[in-house]
């Protein structure tokens, strides 16, 4: 359902397993949550909104596949509960005065298969990444190393061809994940091979179609974590399905909670909603469809849409209006008045038509998806809106899969968008605003490219300086606004429900909601 | 007696020769239909997001064979379908017979228990139904009847798992547990999607019971044992129901093909891990091979049970054989 981080978007017979299972089947047949576990061990039943076509490490497959890799394996770094960053199989890094050279110094960690995670397994898991033939998520933003050195067996030196202020960044995403140099020569292509890696949880079956399980990994390099005993991430593609499945205890935490179910779960005494506003709707437009060439017409579009009615329509009210860049607070290139440049302000919106030469307004095709209700949602809102400005607006909506087939190939007017950015760098916005040689991709207004913006864009991955970096993207902001080849329309809320027994998990803020998997390491259940 | 089962295997052979030209005119359309769809398979394996490049693109055409033309595409999947070989999932290379061999048992299973269930409420309330015609048992059982009939199955399941999981707590919302691991919950979970695949069936097994049952008991043959003094227990068990049993043996057979369709509401509510499952699966993503293949194995199955069901009718009732002989 993200066009981002969600692209396209087994028990083990053991008694132990039997004992909770019958613990469970005890709680679901009495209706009653009145069962106390130890602190640690347990079992946690994590009910998904998929199931992953692929666990390679290196190819962002959308949340559920993260949400489980996040339990399997760890990067040299990580995204935090906080939201900042965490040094992992890192223990610490430095960073050369030029920005050309980056120091990791391993801590003692090891992988599931016993052997220690050494210097040679980063470089290999690096190398994988960048390599000529590879198909991974972010080998373009990788590609910027050069070399990676191995003085000794705890030390990587990673040297860039050109300054990458954001690369600590790119590490951090699950899918920079360290696994062990032996298992890519042996596995490497395979895409069905066990996964090994230095997480929490080691891999321990996946039944197709219904559940992956993984188990405590007891030589995990935080002491005392993970708490639980196992993990069984079950998949549930029906979103009314997950949430009755948490509603009767049949799992304790569910992702992806529909909008239109968050009041239930927040109202039922034995469950819990844990919302971040961070995901965002946008309109993307292509810029070779004649009137939305003309940044007025864009503009247009933003003054004429009521924020609410996309709120009210799509997401039951859970969310916040957007009428500025989606910029998260706190995130660089946030500034208070530029959150709200625009305003619902319908005759602004015809007077920007009428000297853009379209007094009478147009038509255009809006293309969405029937298959998640927001989506469609959100275009019918945005239909409604553009009419009272004269725009007629069609609406094109296939399955999610022809929508990204159409979107990928330009082939629409403007579209319906919910996404994040991956990183909490203000890098993130390359993703999205740079032209370049690709001028018609999954996450960019087709054929959009401005110089102003290219530059700037530029110069922000290569500055050092945080004060520089702030001005830069200010001014990034300000030309943004002017093009505005994305209408921002909404931060929504994203939610998980969890049982109220489930303790230590965090919905991580802002962009990284879809990270939260991390934080299965906290959890316990009572 | 040699012509006899010389006509019955001859009836044989052809029945299953039809059932073989169904297939390929299935398979065929199945293949197309899949071409026809738009949405590119590529793009959505290489990760949305990743914006791949026009390079990782074909190359990746050219790794799945998806650059041939579709003709030749066409010929080398019948071939290799006639081996029994559905090829890989596109998506992560796992071999397709075994994603259906894991399924098939699952969504077998979820139609048996549903016909056993319908079987056991259908046929006690059509004989009770039969027995007091025109009473208010009779008009309450046939219109109960009539709503079975007419509720989606989508909103039975809804009600059964509002009234049950949420309201009562008695029975799990959904999923699936290995018979291996938990018999009990096993068994548990099967309980509420059986009874929604199986409550439609079960009022037109009651329905057909209850006219069968009235078109029995309206011939000489019931007037002429009442007139010798035969119990009423005896005339309706011994002799009524086992004449009235041929159409409704009938209607359980053929339905249970047509269940097959029902699990595809049924095994998406509930989260049962059957076929349909795969194949919904399996279309979102565009993972051609395993549409195929499981579309086919759906298909298969279907024709095989109603192949069986027909045979089995025929040999039952000398005068079908005869008459297509």
């Amino acid at each position: 359902m993200e066009t981002t981080n969600r692209q396209a978007e087994t028990r083990k017979g053991n008694s132990m397993k039997r004992t909770v299972l019958g613990l469970i089947f005890a709680l679901a047949s009495s209706g009653t949550a009145n069962h106390s576990y130890a602190a640690d061990g347990g079992t946690l039943y994590f009910g998904l909104s998929g199931e992953p076509s692929t666990l390679d490490s290196t190819i962002n497959a959308g949340t559920p596949a993260r949400t489980i890799r996040l339990a399997i394996h760890r990067g040299l770094v990580n995204y935090g509960p906080d939201g900042k960053l965490s040094q992992e199989l890192a223990q610490s890094y430095d960073v050369s005065p030029d920005a050309l050279t980056y120091t990791f110094k391993l801590r003692d960690a090891k992988f599931h298969d016993g052997s220690p995670v050494t210097a040679q397994d980063v470089k290999a898991s690096i190398e994988r990444i960048t390599a000529a033939d590879s198909k991974a998520t972010y080998r373009n933003e990788l590609g910027v190393i050069k070399s990676i050195e191995t003085p000794d067996a705890k030390t990587v030196k990673v040297t860039l061809s050109k300054p990458f202020v954001p690369l600590i960044h790119y590490l951090a995403l699950p899918e920079s994940a360290i696994v062990p140099a032996a298992w890519i020569k042996d596995h490497g292509k395979d895409p069905n091979a066990t996964p090994i890696g230095a997480g929490p949880f080691k891999f321990s079956a996946w039944e197709r179609g219904r559940e992956l399980t993984v188990e405590k990994f007891d030589g995990y390099y935080k002491k005392g974590k993970p708490h639980l005993e196992d993990v069984h991430y079950v998949f549930y593609a029906d979103e009314n399905t997950r949430v009755n499945a948490l509603k009767s205890s049949d799992v304790d935490i569910i992702d992806y909670v529909p909008w239109k179910d968050a009041s239930s779960i927040e109202a039922d005494s034995n469950l819990k909603l844990a919302s971040t506003s961070g995901p965002f709707m946008m309109l993307q437009f292509n810029t070779k469809f004649e009137p939305f060439s003309k940044p007025e017409v864009r503009q247009a579009v933003s003054y004429a849409i009521d924020r609410a009615a996309v709120i009210n329509t799509a997401f039951n009210g859970r969310g916040a209006p957007l009428f500025g860049v989606a910029i998260p607070e706190g995130y660089m290139g946030y500034s208070k008045e530029k959150a709200d440049f625009f305003k619902h302000d319908v005759s602004k919106a015809k007077e920007l038509l009428a000297k853009a030469g379209y007094p009478n307004g147009f038509e255009a095709r809006l293309l969405s998806t029937a298959q998640y209700g927001f989506h469609n949602n959100t275009a019918v809102a945005v239909q409604a809106e553009l009419a009272k400005i004269g725009i007629k607006v069609k609406l094109d909506l296939p399955d999610w899969s022809g929508r990204i087939a159409k979107n990928n190939a330009g082939d629409y007017d403007f579209l319906v968008a919910g996404t994040a950015g991956d990183i909490a760098d203000p890098d993130w916005l390359s993703n999205f605003f740079y032209g370049g040689q690709q001028l018609v991709r999954l996450n960019n207004s087709a054929y959009f490219n401005d110089q102003i913006i290219n530059d700037l864009l530029d110069k922000g991955r290569v500055t050092l300086d945080a004060a520089e970096r702030e001005k830069i993207y200010g001014q990034f902001v300000d030309r943004a606004l002017e093009q505005s080849p994305f209408v921002y329309l909404m931060w929504r809320d994203q939610s998980f429900g969890l049982n109220k027994k489930v303790k230590g998990f965090t919905n991580i803020p802002g962009f990284l909601t879809f990270q939260s998997g991390f934080t299965v390491e906290n959890v316990e259940v009572e | 007696m040699t012509a006899s089962i010389a006509g019955a295997l001859l009836l044989i052979g052809r029945k299953l020769l039809t059932a073989f030209i169904q297939l390929l005119v299935i398979a065929t359309l199945i293949f197309s239909v899949m071409y026809i769809m738009p949405g590119d398979p590529v793009l959505l394996l290489l990760g949305a997001d990743s914006n791949p490049s026009a390079e990782a693109v074909a190359s990746m055409r050219t790794q799945l064979g998806l650059d041939q033309p579709v003709i030749s595409q066409y010929f080398i999947w019948l071939w290799k379908a006639l081996h029994l070989d559905f090829g890989v999932s596109l998506v992560n290379g796992y071999p397709i017979s075994r994603y259906v061999l894991a399924n098939l048992p699952r969504t077998l299973e979820l139609a048996f228990a549903a016909i056993i269930i319908a079987t056991l409420i259908g046929v006690p309330l059509g004989i009770a139904a039969a027995l007091k015609r025109g009473s208010l048992r009779d008009t309450a059982l046939t219109s109960i009847a009539t709503v079975g009939i007419s509720v989606p199955v989508y909103i039975l399941g809804t009600l059964l798992v509002l009234l049950f999981s949420l309201k009562l707590g008695w029975l799990p919302a959904s999923g699936y547990t290995d018979i291996s691991r938990n018999v009990a919950e096993h068994f548990r979970k099967l309980a509420l999607p059986a009874f929604a695949l199986g409550f439609g069936l079960a009022a037109s097994i009651a329905r057909m019971t209850r006219s069968s049952m009235l078109e029995i008991l309206g011939r000489d043959f019931v007037r002429t044992l009442r007139a010798k003094g035969m119990s009423e227990r005896r005339i309706i068990w011994q002799h009524v129901l086992r004449n009235a049993a041929i159409p409704i043996v009938t209607i359980i057979g053929l339905q249970l093909g047509n269940l097959m369709g029902g699990t595809v509401l049924v095994e998406a509510m509930f989260n049962w891990p059957g076929l349909s499952t795969l194949l919904v699966g399996a279309v979102s993503a565009r993972n051609y091979p395993l549409v195929q293949g499981s579309m086919l194995a759906i298909a298969a199955l279907f024709i095989l049970i109603n192949l069986v069901v027909e045979l089995l009718y025929s040999l039952l009732d000398p005068r079908i054989r005869r008459k297509r002989a």
